[in-house]
């Protein structure tokens, strides 16, 4: 049998494990026999439509056990999953449908965007472990499956000039990762995962592998996500760990202490990323639940777990985000790629078995992330004598906002066609509730400000853009400030027009 | 807005919704779908329960934090109040 993500992470279960449970929802147990049955007849179902080799196939759906079993079977098939959040914006969107040309969309809800090509409605019935629409009949055997170097994700992330670009991650690639986490975090037969991060991004997907690898449960929250479920969820499911970005952290941290007591016991790993909280904010943690290795991972779209910290073991490390974890290299390099000296920024660039290996239809780009030799993240970072890395902020102006990063170019395109505006910028600004960590602002030169339509212009960034790129405030501003050399600069907008100006 | 004077739980999730997610009184009503609408996100749903439990000491549970309470401005608001009468 060929190694890949379907071989490893479920055939390969013995007649034993295939009767432990694999997916938990409220009211629903499915064992890996049943995950393995959906997914061979999944193979069918969507296989059905054609050879999907190589394909795109774009996964436009929540999380539930319908992602699980659509990406195990489209990439069982040698198709390449684009996972898409339903509340991704339209023009990005049409940006990777015209980037990626894939075969369909797969969905479970009714979609609220409409383009030139086919959407297949994808649902499971729960009752009946089957797919809905569908005979039975199996798909794929087991020789047929694809081999290690095939790709099977690719993953889009903010590009700089508001075209998104997308890392293809190969089966080899994934699951390295998946090993990674599962070493690191200590997963075994009894993890039980809790999936709150969306499975859409490499954070919570990867999550969904390394717990399928060791041989562990996912479990599906029992209702919306929210501070109570995700108490009331650990005690009910005797749930073992989850991943989850800053802001829900934050404001666990908020939560009464009392409301914890006796529930969170079982809790083992805590594993959270995207922005960096405070020493003081993760010694709280580790406070709050006594129990729990609290890890914290460095990473990229392209290249994901890259760095991780286990601040329990590391107490006095709580400023930095760790060590590259099994088989990646980092240097912290100056502009022409020498090594800084210990305790002086530079770049981090990397080199790791994950890393991707490319763009999709967008070589250029990739060529120019790679310098020297090492991949070039935009982070800036210093390392100390014990090579743990600190991250010192960014060289460019990606915004992250509740553990989402983008660059302004991507809300800018949804502006830069519409009528009544002169001008225009988008800048990240300090969160002032300090859970967000950055929130977008949107400054407007209006060609005519006194009949300009604000109201009509925030409704359609509503309907335009997902919540984290809505601008939180629209400012009216006579000019956008431009630097010596004639470029316009956000720096300058923010000091100019920014929150300690209004 | 409903045409009846808003509560204090509905003034509370209309302030909540301009501060955080930028939108004024007239691009929403009532009955506007906070969910299917887009109108909140799963962070969102995260940050008002945090805030409705900080703004009137009520406590949810996971069960109370569904779609069907959630559903739009009405339904969440009647749901707080019952709380509050229930002296939850």
């Amino acid at each position: 049998m060929s190694e890949n993500l379907f071989s490893d992470l479920l055939l390969s279960k013995n007649e034993k494990d295939l009767g432990q449970p694999a997916v938990l929802l409220e009211n629903y147990t499915f064992t890996y026999a049943d995950i393995v049955n959906l997914v061979r007849t999944a193979t069918a179902y969507i296989g059905s439509k054609e050879n999907l080799a190589g394909e795109r196939i774009i996964l436009c759906m929540p999380n539930g056990p319908e992602f699980i079993i659509a990406f195990f079977a489209i990439t069982a098939l040698g198709g390449i999953v684009v996972p898409i959040e339903p509340r991704t914006g339209q023009q990005r969107i049409r940006l990777i449908i015209e980037q990626t040309k894939p075969a369909f969309i797969l969905h479970t809800d009714s979609l609220n965007f409409s383009f030139n090509i086919p959407a297949v409605k994808f649902s499971i019935d729960y009752d009946l472990k089957k797919i809905d629409n569908h005979d039975g009949s199996m798909g794929i055997q087991s020789e047929n499956l694809p081999g290690l170097e095939t790709a099977a994700l690719i993953l889009f992330s903010s590009g700089s000039t508001g075209t998104p670009k997308g890392a293809i991650l190969t089966h080899r690639q994934l699951l390295k990762i998946a090993t990674t986490l599962s070493e690191v975090i200590g997963m075994d037969a009894f993890h039980r995962e809790y999936l709150i991060a969306p499975l859409t991004h490499s954070g919570g997907l990867q999550r969904v592998t390394s717990t399928l690898l060791s041989g562990g449960c996912l479990v599906f929250p029992s209702s919306l996500i929210s501070i109570p479920t995700l108490i009331d969820d650990i005690e009910k499911f005797s749930i073992n760990g989850f991943f989850s970005s800053p802001p829900m952290i934050k404001m666990l941290l908020k939560t009464d202490p009392a409301r914890l007591k006796n529930k969170v016991f079982k809790l083992k790993s805590i594993e959270i990323a995207s922005a960096p909280l405070t020493s003081l904010e993760i010694s709280r943690l580790l406070e709050l639940f006594p129990k729990a290795n609290v890890f914290f991972q460095y990473g990229l779209t392209e290249c994901s777990r890259a760095l991780i910290l286990d601040s329990r073991k590391h107490p006095d490390k709580l400023h930095t985000v760790g060590k590259p974890t099994d088989g990646v290299k980092v240097k912290i390099a100056d502009t022409d790629g020498n090594r800084m000296p210990i305790g002086e920024q530079g770049e981090i660039q990397l080199k790791a078995e994950q890393l991707t290996g490319g763009f999709w239809d967008n070589p250029d780009e990739y060529r120019s992330k790679i310098k020297h030799g090492w991949f070039s993240t935009g982070d800036i970072g210093k390392e100390d004598e014990e090579g743990f890395i600190s991250y010192c902020g960014r060289v460019d102006d990606l915004i992250n906002c509740g553990g989402n990063s983008y660059f302004p170019a991507e809300v800018e395109i949804e502006v830069k066609d519409l009528p009544g505006i002169k001008d225009y910028m988008v800048a990240g600004v300090p969160d002032p509730q300090d859970i967000l960590t950055q929130i977008p602002w949107i400054f407007i030169v209006p060609t005519n400000p006194d009949t300009w339509d604000m109201l009509s212009f925030r409704s359609y960034l509503h309907k335009s853009l997902p919540s984290h790129m809505m601008p939180r405030k629209i400012v009216i501003v006579p000019k956008i400030p431009l630097t010596d050399s004639g470029k316009p600069s956000r720096k300058m907008a923010i000091k100019l027009y920014g929150p300690k100006n209004q | 807005m409903s045409s009846m004077e808003p509560t204090e739980v509905k003034k509370k999730i209309y302030q909540f919704l301009e501060d955080n997610y930028s939108y004024q009184a007239s691009e929403i009503t009532d009955t506007t779908d906070l969910l299917d609408g887009y109108v909140i996100d799963s962070l969102g749903i995260i940050q008002i329960v945090m805030f409705l439990e900080t703004s009137f000491g009520c406590e949810f549970n996971a069960n109370d934090v569904n779609a069907d309470n959630f559903k739009n401005i009405n339904t969440l608001s009647e749901f707080v109040e019952g709380q509050l009468k229930n002296g939850k």
